[in-house]
């Protein structure tokens, strides 16, 4: 696949999903190159509607509707391993098994990268988070916001089609959210693929986000609808 | 709060007297026995033979582990992927996966009769095989009872994986990883030290495996070193020596994994990196609600094969009458005695556990090492065969009792030993996790030590104390081993009754006899614990 097809739009046309008491409703898209941030209460589907992305819950083919498109490919029921959606998780969700440098190539492993061929992707990234010392390391000895580095290169540096991040800095202090905010930005841009945020912070969207998508919560219908 | 010194000395002579008693003074007359007679009479030591038996019993042990991981292994790994923790079918998995666990070994051993037996349930079938009295019929029984167990561990650890790295499973999902690398990446590093573990234990449970051996084995067909201690000490001639090195040969070999299962718990506690609760239930793609019932249903229907051997037994005697005046004679003094020993040992080893729990709640804080030591020598029966301590305790404290003659206390004491183990494992998690913060909210508000704790922590404690003290005294009523050391004529509990009717081929009296343990055994857990929930 070129790289001109892998960074191309996200587009969720037209989605209604029943989660529980209410509907999902989303319809919007995140070009390439254009960070997007889902803005919404607590309870309004912003973490459901990133799972529906990237295929970890999936749409029932008897009472939802709508399709999500990467590019001109209908993905609505891809399976996830074969998305290529780069996901950001809350709580990071690193493999303690594995080291840094393991953990970071992991996607380009599952691709069948050679050792030598995945480690030598993988360390300018690593040295650009500052984490080269570090890549023989246990995840487990690693600080909060280096455990977050790890996170992001693992997400990109195999070059996902589309990046998803939700609450990336929650668990952090703010001094360092402030550096990993800024290291996030750079790294988007080595890899201008959609990026799609969810957060509660202002900050995280003032400096990161370069376009916000709201909820419209209906009370009456109890449709909570993410439009852009 | 401030525990005075006083109290924490106290707990340790108690401790360290515990061990003394019960482990070091048995184990330490036996190698006195086995090198002060082997120096005088070094001609009784025949190295061949021990060797032959030494052999046959790693043999068995080892096919037996080897068939039940091999079974357990994918069953566990399908139970606990298939069906969620906590759910009905995951509950109802995981009683009947333990349930074999619940059936006397004296009960498993009739069953396998009358499976595989000349004119057993198979040879009614049409399958003839002489697989009774020999190794094969042991190794199977052991299977039967061993890979629901290796299957429940596998779940159970499958399971924590769904509840602690839901995220990580998902994670390599995105990243592109097949259920293959999803295994071999996130789950396996997660169940295989729970799996090594449970393994080696099987393997000590089967060198140590005294019931089965007898009925299934034949005797001499398969001669096992457990056969063997008895056979030298209650068939023929007395020889105490004789038993003493098979003893030491049996000790030798579930030492290493003994010491194997205390390196693989210490690594269960695999670091799984977490910042924020998953969970467990947001992962709904798993298919139409159709296909889930029936892998439900399947689940369900491959832990049922693991109980299959027992439900001939229930279907006989329901096909039979054999509860009437005679039988009921015949049975009340052994089931007395039985009742009486399963009181003893039942309370015996639960007010043991309590003051050992107490011990190491008392010393956690400021005496770490200590703990260490304490968890380690508490937990060292477990890892000794219990005909080899009762061969101990006759050694150690013959001069007080003659086995000849039957002893009650022994017994009991015995029995009190050997469950011990699983009664303090059962009770820690209370001792790690007092609640010191309520108990001094309470003392602030004007409460008593006592009162304090009465009213704080004995809520928590009562549930756990009951199970173990129920578990103890179900698996008491069949326990056959230290039973059969100091029995005589007037002391014949229900297990040794069972044997003999056995050998003197009442078969039908004894499968009355096997279903009313089983239900006494199965029953008082049962019982308990459903109180207790």
């Amino acid at each position: 696949m070129s790289t001109q097809n892998r960074l191309s739009g996200l587009k969720v046309d037209s989605l209604r999903k029943r989660i529980g008491t209410f509907t999902l409703s989303a319809d919007f898209e995140v070009l390439r190159g254009e960070r997007a941030a889902l803005i919404g209460p607590s309870g309004s589907g912003k973490t459901s509607l990133l799972r529906l992305i990237a295929g970890l819950d999936l749409l029932e083919a008897t009472e939802d509707s709508g399709t999500i498109l990467l590019g001109s490919e209908d993905i609505t029921f891809t399976v996830p391993e074969r998305r290529q959606v780069g996901f950001v998780f809350q709580e990071q969700a690193l493999f303690p098994s594995l080291n840094v440098m393991d953990n970071a190539t992991f996607a380009l492993r599952m691709r069948g990268l050679h050792e030598a061929e995945r480690n030598a992707q993988v360390m300018p990234w690593l040295e650009r988070v500052g984490l080269r010392d570090k890549a023989q390391a246990s995840v487990g000895i690693l600080s909060g916001g280096e455990r977050q580095r790890v996170a992001f290169v693992r997400a990109v540096v195999w070059k996902p089609r589309v990046l998803l991040l939700d609450e990336p800095f929650s668990a952090l202090d703010a001094s360092l959210r402030d550096v990993l905010r800024r290291e996030l930005v750079e790294l988007h841009r080595l890899w201008p693929v959609p990026l799609l945020l969810v957060s509660h912070d202002e900050k995280d969207l003032d400096s990161v986000a370069t376009r916000r998508i709201r909820c419209e919560w209906d009370l009456k219908t109890e449709v909570r609808r993410f439009v852009g | 709060m401030r525990v005075p010194r006083v109290l924490g000395w106290i707990a340790f002579v108690w401790a360290m007297g515990f061990v003394a008693f019960c482990l070091g003074a048995p184990l330490g007359a036996l190698l006195l026995r086995v090198f002060m007679s082997s120096g005088s009479h070094p001609e009784f030591v025949d190295l061949v033979g021990v060797w032959t038996v030494v052999q046959a019993t790693v043999q068995q042990a080892f096919w037996s582990v080897f068939f039940s991981v091999g079974l357990g292994f994918p069953l566990g790994l399908w139970v606990g992927t298939q069906v969620s923790c906590g759910s009905r079918t995951g509950r109802a998995c995981e009683i009947l996966l333990g349930l074999p666990y619940g059936v006397p070994t004296v009960v498993a051993g009739l069953t396998g009769v009358l499976w595989l037996g000349r004119s057993g349930i198979l040879a009614g079938l049409g399958f003839h095989s002489d697989w009774l009295y020999s190794l094969k019929a042991v190794i199977l029984a052991h299977v039967f009872f061993n890979a629901p167990w290796i299957a429940l561990a596998v779940a159970q650890a499958r399971w924590r994986v769904a509840q602690d790295s839901d995220a990580q499973l998902e994670a390599a999902r995105t990243l592109g990883a097949s259920y293959g690398s999803r295994l071999r990446f996130v789950i396996w590093p997660s169940i295989r030290w729970p799996l090594a573990s449970q393994s080696v234990q099987v393997f000590n449970l089967c060198t140590m495996s005294f019931a089965l051996v007898l009925l299934l084995g034949g005797g001499p067909p398969v001669d096992t070193l457990e056969t063997a201690i008895y056979s030298h000490m209650r068939f023929s001639s007395l020889d105490v020596g004789g038993a003493a090195v098979f003893a030491l040969a049996e000790l030798l070999i579930n030492l290493v994994p003994w010491g194997l299962i205390l390196y693989f718990r210490g690594r269960e506690s695999h670091p799984v990196l977490i910042l924020r609760g998953n969970k467990p239930d947001r992962f709904k793609n798993r298919g139409s609600r159709a296909s889930q019932n029936l892998m439900s249903l399947g689940c369900i229907g491959a832990c049922l094969v693991a109980l299959l051997p027992y439900s001939a037994l229930v279907w006989i005697f329901f096909k039979q009458r054999y509860f009437n005046s005679d039988f009921a004679s015949e049975i009340f003094r052994p089931l007395v005695l039985s009742l009486g020993l399963a009181l003893g040992a039942s309370v015996l080893v639960t007010t043991l556990s309590i003051a050992a729990v107490m011990v190491g709640a008392l010393t956690a804080k400021n005496h770490p090492r200590f703990q260490g030591i304490l968890n380690l020598a508490l937990a060292l029966p477990s890892g000794v065969s219990v005909l080899v301590l009762g061969l101990g305790f006759w050694l150690a404290y013959g001069r007080w009792l003659d086995p000849f003659d039957g002893s009650f206390l022994a017994m009991v004491v015995l029995q009190a030993t050997l469950f011990f183990p699983l009664s303090f494992r059962m009770l820690w998690p209370l001792a790690e996790a007092v609640q010191l913060p309520l108990l001094e909210a309470a003392l602030t508000l004007g409460a008593s030590p006592g009162r304090a704790f009465w009213l704080v922590e004995w809520p928590r404690w009562r549930g756990p104390i009951l199970s173990s003290a129920a578990v103890v005294a179900g698996a008491s009523l069949g326990e056959v081993a230290a039973v059969s050391l100091f029995y005589s004529e007037k002391l014949i509990p229900l297990p040794l009754l069972l044997t003999r009717w056995m050998a003197q081929y009442r078969f039908d009296q004894a499968q009355g006899l096997a279903f009313l343990i089983l239900i006494l055994s199965a029953g008082t857990i049962a019982m308990v614990k459903g109180r207790v929930s």
